[in-house]
């Protein structure tokens, strides 16, 4: 539906296609017949916002614009315009696409200067009349500042393990409080039926990062120790609640004994029926499991909730769609690394939502 | 007796497979005066739904959605151009992509059936094979240019 034949020409510098290589959809925020303006996250994590600026009869003009953790709150809150985020970019990428989506033809790395044409108005909001439901939706989960309080002795091997553990759960708890986003969901059904037709738990800790913009993330804002000390966060507080719910049941001795004794008969229940891949996190492929079997694998499930305190979870988790056995599988892979916070709680090492840092006032 | 057989039947009955209810429960068939826009001359697309537009701009699977199937529509010539003066100020080419008039089509029972309108108006038809709705325009008008 064009009304001229080719697109104007834009300066810039040719860039390679592998560029897009590792972009991933996250979300639409305007969209009609289609997106217009869409959030992905890029091969370093960052976002990047793919806007529809043209087309010809033949193809459509695309452009790539990076925006900062900041800019995409503030977009999403509608306090700066699209104009703004144009001009805050350092740089943005143009490519065209023809009768192939996936191919992303002749990319241009160029400044919003050499795109004035396309530059948006002045008042360009993300208005909800013209935003989508999932655009609403990120713009209303807002995160808080949250403390992993620290103390006592630490080592260099203990302020790597506690934040890494601690992004693998939050990461776990995004997923399945997320499903309703497509692209959450998309990648966890991807990771549940990947081409080994087998489930890595390890992706399920890893793999959602590449859907959770950076608005959702944990982002570190201050690390302080000296005994006591802190790692500040940005993140979703429900989240948070989320891990402290699973870090009393691992921190009380009397819900963590009753957690050992869950791990170790599933761990023999495993054994006695020949099924592998009790601690194997890679290799969980589908094997067939007899009636009772499967039986006593949906309850192993359930009472693994019970323990943990989570029976509101019981339905998002059953709408992963694998089985009992795969959906064991990952419970207990979040075990393990929750397993890793308990000599940090158990010695009040790690204070979950609180600091123990006395802040002097400035 | 059956229900009359969609325009794009081989692809709506994929979603069945995927346990997505396409059209989507709530559509029903309806008698109704609305606005679309539309390219002037009208061209082969002008009722084309983005999923078979050529060149389409549905760049991941997730967007082949049961709604890039129907034909987007307003209940009124108001709505239709405050979403179109929404869009523009953000996308600066649109009339390119949607065209510059906006046209009254009279949508009936024969045509499909029609998703409920949402709070902006838009609503989506996922019209019968025999749907002849772009015969059905009713007037043509500019999309003023700028939208007071």
């Amino acid at each position: 539906m064009s009304d001229s034949l080719s697109l104007p020409k834009v300066n810039g510098t040719k860039i390679e296609s592998k560029f897009f290589s590792k972009h991933s959809w996250n979300a639409d925020l305007i969209e009609f017949d289609g997106p217009l303006l869409s959030l992905y996250k890029g091969e370093f994590d960052e976002d990047l916002l793919y806007v529809w600026l043209d087309c010809s009869p033949t193809k459509n003009r695309w452009g790539v614009i990076p925006i900062s953790r900041t800019n995409l709150r503030e977009y999403l809150e509608c306090t700066i315009s699209l104009r703004d985020v144009f001009q805050a970019s350092r740089w943005i990428v143009i490519f065209h696409t023809g009768s192939a989506p996936n191919r992303r033809n002749s990319p241009i790395r160029t400044t919003w200067q050499a795109l004035e044409e396309y530059l948006p108005d002045d008042d360009s909001y993300l208005v909800p009349e013209i935003s989508t439901v999932a655009a609403q939706r990120l713009a209303q989960e807002v995160c808080e500042e949250y403390a992993l309080g620290l103390d006592g002795d630490m080592y260099i091997d203990d302020i790597a393990s506690i934040p890494r553990t601690y992004q693998q759960l939050y990461s776990f708890h995004y997923g399945l409080e997320h499903l309703h986003r497509s692209a959450v969901r998309a990648t966890l059904d991807r990771l549940a039926n990947n081409w080994t037709g087998g489930f890595s738990a390890v992706h399920l800790f890893t793999g959602l990062n590449q859907v959770t913009p950076s608005i959702h993330r944990a982002q570190v804002t201050e690390m302080r120790y000296n005994s006591p000390g802190h790692i500040k966060l940005d993140l979703l507080p429900q989240l948070a609640k989320r891990i402290e719910v699973a870090a009393r049941q691992i921190a009380d001795d009397v819900a963590f004994q009753g957690l050992e004794e869950f791990y170790a008969s599933t761990y023999r229940y495993f054994k006695e029926n020949n099924i592998s891949g009790f601690d194997d996190e890679t290799d969980g492929k589908t094997i067939n499991l007899t009636p009772r079997v499967v039986k006593r694998l949906n309850e192993l499930v359930d009472f693994f909730f019970r323990l943990m305190h989570w029976q509101d979870y019981r339905e998002q988790f059953s709408a992963l769609q694998v089985g009992p056995l795969h959906q064991l599988r990952a419970l207990l892979a979040y075990y393990r690394r929750l397993r890793k916070l308990r000599p940090y709680l158990a010695t009040d090492r790690l204070l979950l939502g609180q600091s123990k840092l006395v802040v002097q006032p400035v | 007796m059956s229900p009359a057989p969609y325009r794009f039947m081989t692809e709506l009955s994929e979603f069945q497979s995927l346990g997505v209810q396409c059209p989507p429960a709530g559509a029903v068939p309806r008698d109704v005066l609305a606005w679309r826009w539309v390219a002037n001359p009208l061209t082969g697309q002008c009722f084309d739904p983005p999923a078979v537009r050529n060149p389409t701009r549905l760049l991941e699977d997730p967007h082949k959605a049961c709604a890039s199937w129907a034909l987007s529509l307003h209940l009124s010539h108001e709505q239709s151009l405050a979403a179109f003066k929404g869009l523009e100020k953000k996308i600066k080419k649109i009339r390119k992509l949607f065209g510059d008039h906006v046209a009254n089509v009279y949508v009936t029972q024969a045509d499909g059936v029609c998703t409920a309108p949402d709070r902006s108006g838009h609503f989506d038809l996922h019209q019968y094979k025999t749907s002849a709705v772009h015969e059905n325009i009713a007037g043509m008008s500019p999309i003023p240019c700028p939208i007071p």
